[in-house]
């Protein structure tokens, strides 16, 4: 028998911003709830774990969603589509003003001396959230090309063509980017690595 | 040479470096120092994987900035969403597959049917009459007692026959109350489809005519008994006695015929009521005849209903009309929401065009043509002509400009190469 009836929370992102697009706040609510940490969590990484920045970018791109849910291109994936908004606000944001690279000193339990990029330099007093903490340096120290990137592939698990989309470049020059990034992190992290 | 990411990622994510084959070992081996390198990059990769699926577990959701959002999404709304349209994409959004909806919309119709079939006056028996082979009750006998008491009496269906002096012990006695015979008559099956095909003044006229005649031959065949000599037996002692059984004229007084003619006459009233009571169906229309008023009435009443009918359909038919999309582009589905029809275009140049262009192009047919590209695309091409003459190049260039606002109604594309320009046409 034919399941006439299917749960809108199951539909998927296209099918409920055509229905926002002709005004079911529902099917935009379901599109919120599935989106809004995601996004929000895109920005904290992207412009320097800023929560207060990134909290307001969340809201500016929800709310311009909102105002214009027609402007999304149903024969797009929304995913992609909505990622390469937030990475040209991100950009645009970059160009408005250097964002610093929040370097956190002794609260985060390390004793560190920064001199350029040499680990030689570097003393550590490993605590339980060490490596995570060291993670969020590194990838702020990153150019946001390499940083967007990164977060994409493997936080959102996109594909490569997806982010050579929302990028607007090429697929060579993702895959070069990623492998770059996954060298250099851990080369960074090796050191806070479990034995 | 650009490394194989996807490749080395898949191999970082399933193996150890002493799990790799040796063609996996080359592969790695051509981007990777060494060992230890591969070992740090597997680590590293698992562990930020870890990190960030917890991270976002740990996000909560602003519930403030939630309701902000939506407000501003309840206060962009168009307008112009009808009740219906509300309705609409309400049950688009319960039966969000075109198969579901279908189907939903196919069960909707047969209740509306079977609830139709059962309200139509086709299906009440009073309509059997008119059927050809039916045959009809008719006629009431009055009975009027020498008091002036008038007495009914119930009609039976039954062949033609002479009320014997046997029934006058069946009227009620002590009254002196006489009766008129009761007189059926069954009207063949064609004769019932003539009289009731044609119009009122007809039939009535015919039963009219019938009734003087039945009243006649009533009379006559009352006559014709009162006249006739007593049936006589002789009984056992040799006398002549009256069979009273059969002449019922014996003991009944005599009527004259002006009073069966008044008894007809009333007949003739009450069966001239209970017609206008409840009038036969315009059948006047079937006939073609219209001589009388209420038949012609009616069917010019039913004209128009049709005539409406057929009107309203077919303004249905052009606002609800979809025009076909490309079977290429992947969307062939008529259900889908992303129809370009008529009525949305229509509706979206009410809203952008002002008064004084709208006035100025009532009655006018514009068409235009669409353009559906290879990237699933709809552009504005033109706008061809106007149905009644010229308009001023003025309004059709607002048009123009304004349909190049038209809400993007977009397709998916399979790669087509094609480009189709479609003609569309709306009346204002």
């Amino acid at each position: 028998m034919i399941n006439l009836f299917v749960d809108i929370q199951k539909a998927s992102d296209e099918h409920l911003m055509a229905q926002a697009a002709k005004g079911n706040s529902r099917a935009f609510a379901i599109i919120y709830d599935r989106y809004a940490g995601k996004m929000q969590w895109y920005f904290l990484r992207m412009l320097g774990k800023d929560a207060e920045l990134a909290r307001d970018f969340t809201q500016d791109l929800f709310v311009k969603l909102a105002e214009k849910p027609h402007l999304f291109d149903i024969s797009k994936k929304f995913s992609t589509w909505i990622y390469t908004v937030a990475h040209n606000m991100c950009k645009n944001e970059y160009r408005k003003q250097s964002v610093r690279h929040h370097i956190p000193g002794d609260d985060y339990g390390v004793d560190r001396k920064v001199s350029g990029d040499n680990d030689k330099d570097l003393e550590m007093h490993v605590d339980k959230n060490t490596f995570e903490k060291m993670l969020e340096i590194e990838l702020n120290l990153l150019d946001e090309n390499h940083r967007t990137a990164f977060l994409l592939r493997y936080k959102e698990e996109m594909s490569i063509k997806e982010i050579a989309e929302v990028m607007g470049t090429s697929e060579g020059t993702v895959k070069s980017r990623l492998f770059y990034t996954v060298k250099k992190l851990s080369e960074k992290l090796k050191a806070f690595e479990y034995n | 040479m650009t490394p194989d990411i996807e490749k080395i990622e898949h191999l970082l994510n399933a193996k150890t470096f002493e799990e790799l084959s040796s063609s996996e070992r080359q592969l790695v081996l051509a981007h990777l120092s060494g060992k230890a390198e591969y070992d740090h990059m597997r680590e590293t990769l698992l562990r930020v994987k870890k990190v960030f699926n917890t991270e976002a577990q740990a996000m909560a959701v602003d519930t403030v900035l939630k309701e902000q959002v939506l407000n501003r999404f309840e206060q962009n709304k168009q307008q112009s969403v009808s009740v219906f349209g509300q309705i609409a994409v309400f049950f688009q959004t319960l039966i969000p597959t075109p198969m579901g909806r279908f189907s939903a919309a196919l069960a909707v119709l047969l209740v509306v049917v079977t609830i139709g079939y059962f309200s139509l006056p086709n299906t009440k028996p009073e309509m059997a009459q008119n059927t050809p082979a039916t045959k009809i009750k008719q006629h009431e006998a009055v009975a009027e007692g020498d008091s002036g008491e008038s007495l009914s009496i119930e009609t039976v269906e039954s062949k033609e026959e002479e009320a014997t002096l046997g029934n006058s012990h069946d009227a009620p006695s002590g009254k002196g109350a006489t009766f008129a015979p009761v007189t059926t008559e069954i009207f063949k099956a064609e004769e019932e489809v003539a009289s009731y095909r044609a119009d009122e003044k007809t039939k009535e006229a015919n039963v009219l005519k019938q009734m003087p005649v039945m009243a006649e031959k009533n009379m006559e065949s009352d006559q014709n008994r009162m006249n006739d000599k007593p049936r006589t037996y002789t009984n056992s002692d040799g006398y002549e006695q009256y069979n009273i059984t059969n002449n019922r004229s014996a003991s009944l007084p005599q009527k004259e015929s002006s009073d069966v003619m008044k008894d007809y006459s009333a007949k003739n009233k009450k069966t001239t009521e209970r017609k206008e009571n409840h009038p036969a169906p315009a059948e006047g229309a079937l006939s073609g005849k219209a001589d009388d008023n209420k038949s012609t009435q009616k069917i010019d009443n039913v004209n128009v209903a049709a005539a409406n009918v057929q009107q309203e359909t077919v303004s249905k038919t052009e606002a609800t009309k979809t025009y076909k999309i490309p079977a290429w582009s992947g969307y062939e589905n008529a259900n889908d929401a992303n129809y370009l029809t008529g009525e949305k275009i229509k509706y979206f140049l009410l809203q952008e065009l002002n008064i004084i262009t709208l006035e100025k192009l009532k009655g006018h047919q514009v068409k235009f043509l669409l353009t559906f590209n290879e990237n699933g695309n709809i552009t504005l091409g033109k706008v061809l002509h106007f149905s009644k003459g010229k308009l001023p190049d003025a309004y059709k260039a607002e048009i123009e400009s304004k349909m190049l606002k038209l809400p993007p109604f977009k397709f998916s594309s399979n790669g087509g190469q094609k480009t189709l320009e479609q003609t569309y046409s709306i009346t204002f």
